[in-house]
């Protein structure tokens, strides 16, 4: 399992930082709103799906699919993205949904096997939020 | 299996992700977080947006608007959206420098808390953590 450089999402949110750099920055308010709170309820604008515990982010015609983590010491919230796409059809959605579960579930394999390393950048807080 | 994230330097997409919350984003993030309240009582409440709309007396497209964050919000709405549920909408301002983290506050119990480290947050950084991880925050506060 590959997370970081090239992988699909990678490419798909940069090919997005530049087709759709408007879309990015709404999607970046939307992860941002979800790490900010312990559960954050709103099926308009966050699909959550309970039983594939992965939340479907919708904003301007981008279907993004992500989940929740902590970082080992309980904070920050980590909000994960596993795949992409643009508005797309019923079928397309619950296999990209399947997709996401499916990474999700190999995610938390790998880190309750300690077979995980996840360097990440800590975001600044942004006390004017 | 192993997943290992090496990166040597931030990519252009790690700084986008890293770079604080411009004004029009923390506006729209405030809407979001507005939405989310009204969506939690909504669910609680077992209410739809049509139902919620009736509520309300206003249209269901508005409603929808609303809680998808597009809706420039009025005063207005977001009190009859609070009245249709039964709640009180209060607003503060903060000094830019405190950090105010909301968490849920389903008891009274929990003003209590709150009036207990008034003096601290008004002299110095606080965080405000409600709920059952209150009482060691207050310590640790103290």
């Amino acid at each position: 399992m590959q997370i970081g450089e090239n992988t699909k999402i990678i490419k798909f949110l940069e090919a997005l930082q530049l087709s759709n750099p408007a879309g990015m920055d709404s999607l970046h308010t939307a992860m941002d709103t979800i790490c900010s709170e312990d559960n954050y309820v709103n099926k308009t604008k966050f699909r959550y799906i309970p039983k594939e515990k992965i939340y479907e982010i919708k904003t301007d015609g981008i279907r993004l699919y992500s989940f929740q983590d902590r970082l080992s010491d309980g904070n920050p919230c980590l909000v994960i993205a596993t795949n992409g796409g643009k508005k797309n059809t019923p079928k397309e959605q619950n296999r990209d949904i399947k997709r996401s579960s499916q990474i999700r579930s190999e995610y938390l394999l790998a880190k309750k096997e300690g077979n995980i390393n996840l360097n990440y950048i800590a975001i600044e807080q942004d006390h004017e939020n | 299996m192993k997943i290992n994230i090496i990166r040597r330097e931030p990519s252009a997409l790690q700084k986008f992700f890293s770079k604080p919350l411009n004004f029009n984003q923390r506006v729209e993030k405030k809407k979001l977080q507005i939405a989310g309240m009204i969506c939690k009582e909504m669910e609680k409440r077992g209410l739809n947006r049509t139902k919620l709309a009736e509520k309300m007396g206003i249209n269901p497209s508005r409603v929808t608007a609303m809680l998808d964050g597009t809706q420039n919000l009025t005063v207005e709405t977001i009190m009859r959206a609070s009245e249709a549920l039964d709640q009180k909408f209060e607003c503060t301002m903060i000094p830019k420098e405190h950090v105010v983290l909301w968490r849920s506050c389903d008891s009274t119990s929990h003003y209590e808390v709150v009036s207990n480290v008034s003096d601290i947050v008004e002299n110095s950084k606080a965080k405000f953590i409600f709920g059952s991880v209150a009482a060691d925050d207050l310590a640790r506060t103290a």
